[in-house]
């Protein structure tokens, strides 16, 4: 039982504890979604862990999984940028986009094989694809929270936690989905802790944005 | 060669590891900044609104004062005489007293014409919201009364139709404190409101050909109280003042501001 407790699925899990205990009674929509995704998540983790145990392919299920991220991440920015502009059209080119590449990467699984050996037939190159997208999402996020007559309070901002914990996980975890397919990856010990290291940024940072969002909540009452 | 790209590698993560920590610290002074920047203009408010406040309060003792002078001096004086053209009448000598009646009726009718200025006078900052020149006018009007001054009043420029309230009641202030200084300090004649327009700029000067002052000396001493005022004031608008003034050959004041 104990070989299901990495150190990404205590973090995940913690954050989904986080999320169902202050996000439950949460009116915005988008950020209740937050509770389900998470445990999307959890669950594709640990049956991951399963498959990888008993010696089978995980890759499809990061495959399917990915689907949800890309859409709950999306909804979230449009919730943020909405407050901004109207991002109905950004959002939905951007989930256009990681449809063609999604599909395209499907169909074709080759594209990535023909370079390197494929890993356990993870959609590389649309996960590249959201890294960058949301990355930019988040820093175009914070242009605009910059730009706004506004200040925020950043000690008890909601939004701005989650954006930062996304941006941090995307923004950095890029690199390291490049470096996996490009011609013969570098197999460095050092690598491994990366993902980790960015997993507990984004979760950590997501569990303090779920915990503003409840003191939003009630001092607002 | 493999040294190399692993130094390139480790170089680049640790890019992408520590640009989202720039990023975010930069958001964090940036947000600051603002914050006290708000903090700052909504302090700016608070002084404007109060210093506004203080002149519209000056703007009424002082009407209330002129008021009060008026009443003693000129309709306090009138009542009096049409009282004892009255009583004098002598109703045997039906000519002489038709002559008293008629100088009493003229007297009262002059009480009457001077109390419907005092009426519109007892609006106080209503005055201002005639619009400056007006408001100026009226001001005008009662220091000539007075026979001591001679007031030139010379309007460059016609001032653009949307005025701004808060503004002209400031202005409004400063010009009763030049002239409140002449009158007192002075020993003018002569006194000469120019008003320039252009260019979304307005230029107040006020001169008079009193005895003038040493402007370094007065400044330094508590005697130059009136003129930090109308310097203070001028500066809530966001306007500059000059004042030149040379001993024996007058004083200039004159206050530069953005209008409307």
């Amino acid at each position: 039982m104990l070989v299901y407790l990495t150190c990404n699925t205590i973090i995940e899990l913690a954050c989904f504890s986080f999320a169902l205990i202050f996000l439950t009674r949460d009116k915005n929509v988008i950020w209740k979604l937050a509770i389900v995704y998470l445990l999307i998540t959890c669950t594709t983790e640990l049956y991951a862990i399963y498959l990888k145990l008993d010696d089978k392919e995980n890759g499809w299920l990061y495959n399917i999984s990915i689907i949800f991220e890309a859409l709950f991440i999306s909804g979230m920015f449009y919730s943020l940028f909405n407050k901004h502009f109207n991002s109905k059209p950004i959002i939905l080119i951007g989930l256009a986009l990681f449809a063609i590449i999604y599909c395209w990467e499907i169909r074709d699984p080759e594209i990535i094989s023909n370079i390197h050996e494929r890993d356990g037939g993870f959609n590389d190159f649309t996960n590249i694809f959201m890294s960058i997208l949301f990355a930019v999402y988040s820093f175009y996020y914070f242009l605009l929270l910059l730009k706004d007559d506004e200040y925020i309070s950043v000690k008890s901002s909601a939004n701005f936690w989650w954006a930062a914990g996304t941006f941090c996980y995307y923004f950095g975890s890029s690199i390291i989905n490049i470096l996996r397919i490009i011609p013969h990856p570098p197999r460095y010990r050092f690598l491994m802790y990366v993902l980790p290291i960015l997993n507990w940024i984004i979760y950590g940072f997501w569990s303090y944005s779920f915990i503003c969002r409840r003191w939003i909540r009630t001092s607002v009452r | 060669m493999d040294k190399d790209i692993r130094e390139i590698i480790i170089s680049s993560i640790l890019i992408f590891l520590m640009v989202p920590i720039f990023v975010l610290a930069y958001i964090f002074i940036q947000n600051r900044r603002k914050k006290r920047y708000i903090e700052e203009k909504a302090l700016m408010k608070l002084t404007f609104e109060s210093e506004l406040l203080k002149t519209q309060l000056e703007v009424q003792e002082q009407t209330m004062q002129t008021i009060g002078a008026d009443l003693h001096d000129n309709i306090g004086q009138l009542l009096s005489l049409t009282s004892l053209t009255l009583n004098s009448i002598e109703l045997d000598n039906e000519a002489k007293a038709r002559q008293k009646i008629d100088a009493a009726i003229d007297l009262t009718v002059r009480s009457i014409k001077e109390m419907r200025l005092l009426g519109k006078l007892l609006q106080g900052d209503q005055l201002v919201k005639l619009g400056l020149s007006e408001a100026i006018r009226y001001e005008i009007n009662w220091i000539e009364r007075s026979g001591q001054h001679t007031v030139n009043y010379l309007n460059d420029g016609e001032l653009p139709a949307a005025s701004s309230p808060d503004k002209d009641l400031v202005l409004f202030r400063i010009l009763q404190e030049m002239l409140n200084n002449i009158i007192k300090h002075a020993q003018a004649t002569e006194i000469t409101i120019r008003i320039d327009y252009e260019e979304g700029y307005l230029k107040l000067a006020v001169s008079d050909n009193g005895i003038g002052f040493d402007v370094a000396d007065v400044t330094h001493h508590d005697a130059g109280m009136g003129l930090q005022n109308i310097k203070k004031r001028a500066a809530i608008i966001g306007g500059a003042t000059t004042i030149s003034s040379v001993p024996g050959a007058g004083t200039c004041v004159t206050v530069l501001t953005l209008y409307p």
